[in-house]
Parts: structure tokens; C-alpha cells; sequence
């Protein structure tokens, strides 16, 4: 009984996840790669720890039924959540200070454009095998200007909010 | 304390690094307003050709224009003073002398950098540099 309680909560949570996620994601669509995203796997991968697997594929699929199925970002989005997840989990304990979470968000937005551009290089360009190594580059550095501001703006969002939002979660939790 | 100012100091130097990159590599935005590009884009600056007409007293004149036109009958259109008039693709008369070669027994010939066209004036290319030149020939 104990047990199938316990597996009702973790299908809550999980659901209640991927609500937040989504929910943020649309909120801040209108500001070009300011996210909450990163924020918010963050924050449950401490919380919640490898939980946050089942909520990245589901906020895949709700992705594409908004947005449209792209393979490209499909790709990438399916390695680099579970990424993110991976590189919190190397935090043992919950940080006590914002400062290292939100190093870890803004590296990961800084990087953002570099991790997304490795579909490119499997595009097949027939004569010149250089062409999507080429390709991929491009992408990436077209991108730079967004990926800077991303990193920013991860970094500032988890060094103002990770405090407040964690005691809220501390309280969910206790409660 | 030292740990933050390492984390900042290391976020501000990839940003740089970023920045570096993408100044140094991105693709140089290109205005068609302000003339012949240093890059040697055509596509912009437009190509410089020459078109010489030799009638068959053997006079010579040469137009010189910088075209966007694809092909050879659109860089004639362009050029300045030049006259033709063709005949089911065929050109049969330029600045007014007349070579149909079941009247005449002569044609125009046209040649591209000193080599005989492989096309119609029509569907001749125009690449930057072109030197092309409509010669009357007897036949």
C-alpha cells in the first residue's frame, strides 16, 4: 500500500514537473534564449535526483506537439536535458550557496549552441565529407550572440532565484 | 571566496573566447550600397566585360560596361550605343549592318575571350572579365 502511494506521488511529481518546465518554457518564449528550463531540471535534479529522467522525454513530447517535430532539435534536446541532469547529479549534496548551480547553468547555456550543432555533423552532403563538419560550425557560431546571452542569463537567474525557490521546495517537501 | 572569483573569472574568459570566435569567423554582412565589394563578389559589384563589334569594312568598336546580366544578349541590352536586332535567336543585324546569311552569305560570329561561342547570344554566360566580340564573317 506504503509502496503504490509512494509510486502515485513520484507520477504527481513527475506530472507536476513537467508542468513547471513547460509552463516557464512558454512564459519566456518572447525573450530569445532566456530560459527557466535549465533553472527547473536543475532544481528537481536536486531535489528529485534521477526522477527527472522520466520528466525530460515527456517535455520532449509536449515540445513537439506545440512546436512541431524538427529533427534537428528533437536530436539534440534528447541528449542534452539528460546532460544537464548527469552534470547536477555530480552535486552530492545540495548546494548551500546559488554560486555553483549557477556556474553549472551558465557553462551549460555558454555551451548550448556547441552541444546543439552535433546533429549537424551527421547530415549527409554527398561529394565534400568536410561539408557537415563545415556545417556544424557555422551553426555553432551563428549562434555565439544567443549562447552568450544564455549563459548570462542562466547564470543570473540561478544565482538570484536558486535561495528562494529552494526553500519553497524544502517546504513542499517537508509538507 | 577565491573559488567565486576563479568561477567568475573562468565564465567572463569563455565568454571572451565565445566572442573571439564569432567576430573572427561569422559570415561579414554584405551591402550592395556601398559599391564594389573588397571580397570580389560579382554578385554585388556586378561583372565588367567588354563587347567589341567588327563590321565588314573591318571597323572596330568596343563597349565596355559592368553588367548583372546572366547572359550575353542581356549584357548587349545594356551596352550603351549598341544596336541589334535578331531573327528566331539568331542575330542578324548590328548597328545597322545586316549579315543573314541567305541574303547576305555572311553571319555574325560571336566569340568569348577570343574563342568561338558554344552557345546563342541567348544563352552565352557572362563571367566577370569577359571579353566578347561579334565579328561580321563572310561565308
Amino acid at each position: 500500500m506504503t509502496n503504490n502511494k509512494s509510486k502515485a506521488a513520484d507520477v504527481a511529481r513527475v506530472g507536476l514537473m513537467i508542468a513547471v518546465i513547460e509552463a516557464s518554457k512558454l512564459a519566456l518564449a518572447q525573450i530569445p534564449n532566456v530560459e527557466l528550463v535549465s533553472f527547473f531540471i536543475i532544481m528537481f535534479t536536486l531535489y528529485f535526483g534521477k526522477k527527472v529522467f522520466l520528466v525530460i522525454p515527456a517535455f520532449i513530447l509536449i515540445e513537439i506537439m506545440i512546436f512541431g517535430f524538427d529533427i534537428m532539435w528533437v536530436i539534440s534536446y534528447c541528449y542534452i536535458w539528460p546532460l544537464l541532469c548527469i552534470l547536477t547529479l555530480f552535486f552530492r549534496n545540495k548546494p548551500k550557496s546559488s554560486f555553483a548551480p549557477a556556474l553549472l547553468s551558465g557553462f551549460f547555456g555558454l555551451f548550448f549552441g556547441f552541444l546543439c550543432s552535433f546533429p549537424y555533423l551527421f547530415i549527409s552532403t554527398g561529394t565534400n565529407p568536410n561539408a557537415s563538419l563545415a556545417s556544424a560550425i557555422a551553426w555553432w557560431i551563428a549562434g555565439i550572440p544567443f549562447d552568450v546571452i544564455h549563459g548570462i542569463s542562466n547564470f543570473v537567474i540561478m544565482l538570484v532565484l536558486y535561495l528562494p525557490v529552494s526553500r519553497v521546495m524544502e517546504n513542499g517537501i517537508r509538507n | 571566496m577565491k573559488k567565486k572569483i576563479l568561477g567568475i573569472a573562468a565564465i567572463v574568459i569563455v565568454i571572451a573566447a565565445l566572442l573571439g570566435v564569432y567576430y573572427a569567423f561569422r559570415e561579414q554582412p554584405k551591402n550592395p550600397n556601398l559599391g564594389p565589394s573588397s571580397d570580389g563578389d560579382v554578385s554585388i559589384k556586378g561583372k565588367n566585360v567588354t563587347i567589341e563589334v567588327i563590321d565588314d569594312e573591318n571597323n572596330s568598336v568596343t563597349y565596355s560596361l559592368t553588367t548583372h546580366a546572366e547572359y550575353l544578349e542581356g549584357a548587349m541590352n545594356e551596352a550603351e550605343g549598341l544596336t541589334y536586332e535578331a531573327k528566331d535567336g539568331m542575330v542578324m543585324t548590328v548597328n545597322g549592318k545586316r549579315a543573314d546569311y541567305n541574303l547576305d552569305g555572311a553571319f555574325w560570329g560571336f566569340y568569348v575571350n577570343g574563342k568561338f561561342c558554344n552557345y546563342g547570344f541567348a544563352e552565352q554566360p557572362v563571367n566577370d572579365g569577359d571579353e566578347f566580340r561579334i565579328e561580321y564573317t563572310k561565308a
